[in-house]
């Protein structure tokens, strides 16, 4: 559906209307972050999700957005508003390689990446709640995810 | 294909039920269709989670997304389910509906749209359930209108008291659906899912 259509329905009106707004922080890295979620409305119910792909240990992240679904969880009951599901999937994605070959005398030639990287999806789907303040938490929770652990 | 529509509130139990679900199948086919079972995925949002821990088991998942097969996805469900029986024609279809669905407005789809029956399977949360109840109570009360079975989840997470009144509020929506009682982290018992299938 086309941001044109969603303006005639209101349960579908996206958030995105709002990312134009001046108060919102003009810094480059934050208008990038700020695509990581999606705002969107049904039945009275608000729903943020998106990811990020972050470089760091498997069981380092899993532990760190645990602690971030609690805090999360909280902040919707502190702010009086209803959790209907907070959710989230990890998956490692990488190492990989491409191959590529282009006559049948040569060899293949194989480059690898052997970078490894947590994709972390997550969406929230709460009652009663600020669309605009529970995104800037959600992002703000990514970024807990993301900071790297002291040594 | 047989269709099964799975509803209930959001975080009561959904994907874990049709986990074990998909699994009894699998396990006690006797159909000669290649595809067991097949399973359509429906999240409001534009992320899908549930999805890809289902397809992560072996399992054939279509999503639909930023949406609800109730009612703005609709067409994109009849779409659904007409690829699946053309393409795959597994023994069931489960369609994991969102939280806030209307599992009867599905199935009423189905049947006017497509001509087919389905059953509705709805599942209620009896740690959250006075909570969800005062909050929302038009949603809960439609989920269970039309459910052909419904299953008190999380009574691990309970006592019995608790779960014998979720019981008594239940039946004043609906008095005719077989209640089961499950903890379906846990595994469901193969019984019940011999009845509900029957």
């Amino acid at each position: 559906m086309s941001h044109h259509e969603h303006e005639h329905h209101h349960d579908h009106e996206h958030c995105h209307e709002h990312d134009h707004h001046h108060e919102h922080d003009h810094h480059h890295e934050h208008d990038h972050h700020d695509e990581e979620i999606e705002i969107h409305f049904h039945e009275g119910a608000i729903v943020a999700s998106g990811g990020r792909e972050i470089p760091e240990d498997y069981d380092e992240i899993s532990k760190k957005t645990s602690e971030c679904m609690k805090k999360l969880a909280l902040w919707v009951e502190e702010n009086e508003g209803i959790i209907g599901h907070i959710k989230a999937y990890l998956e490692i994605v990488g190492p990989g390689a491409m191959l590529s070959i282009t006559d049948s005398e040569g060899s293949v030639c194989v480059k690898n990446n052997d970078s490894k990287k947590v994709k972390l999806s997550i969406a929230t789907i709460v009652f009663a709640v600020d669309a605009k303040k529970l995104k800037k938490k959600l992002l703000e929770i990514l970024d807990d995810i993301t900071k790297k652990t002291a040594d | 294909m047989k269709i099964l529509i799975l509803g209930g509130f959001l975080g009561s139990g959904k994907t874990s039920v049709l986990m074990s679900l998909a699994h009894y199948i699998v396990d006690n086919s006797t159909s000669d269709s290649s595809t067991k079972v097949a399973i359509i995925e429906n999240e409001i949002g534009e992320t899908g989670i549930d999805d890809k821990f289902i397809r992560n088991d072996g399992y054939n998942v279509e999503n639909l997304f930023s949406g609800c097969a109730c009612c703005s996805l609709s067409g994109e469900l009849m779409s659904a389910i007409n690829n699946i029986e053309k393409n795959m024609n597994p023994e069931y279809l489960i369609i994991e509906a969102t939280g806030v669905a209307f599992p009867g407005d599905i199935k009423e789809k189905i049947k006017d749209i497509l001509k087919k029956d389905s059953k509705i399977i709805v599942i209620c949360d009896s740690k959250r359930w006075k909570r969800l109840l005062n909050a929302m109570s038009n949603l809960i009360e439609g989920q269970l209108d039309f459910a052909d079975n419904i299953l008190i989840n999380k009574i691990d997470l309970v006592e019995k008291d608790v779960v014998e009144a979720v019981k008594e509020s239940i039946t004043k929506f609906n008095s005719t659906a077989p209640l089961y009682e499950v903890a379906a982290t846990n595994g469901i018992d193969n019984s019940i899912w011999n009845n509900i299938l029957k």
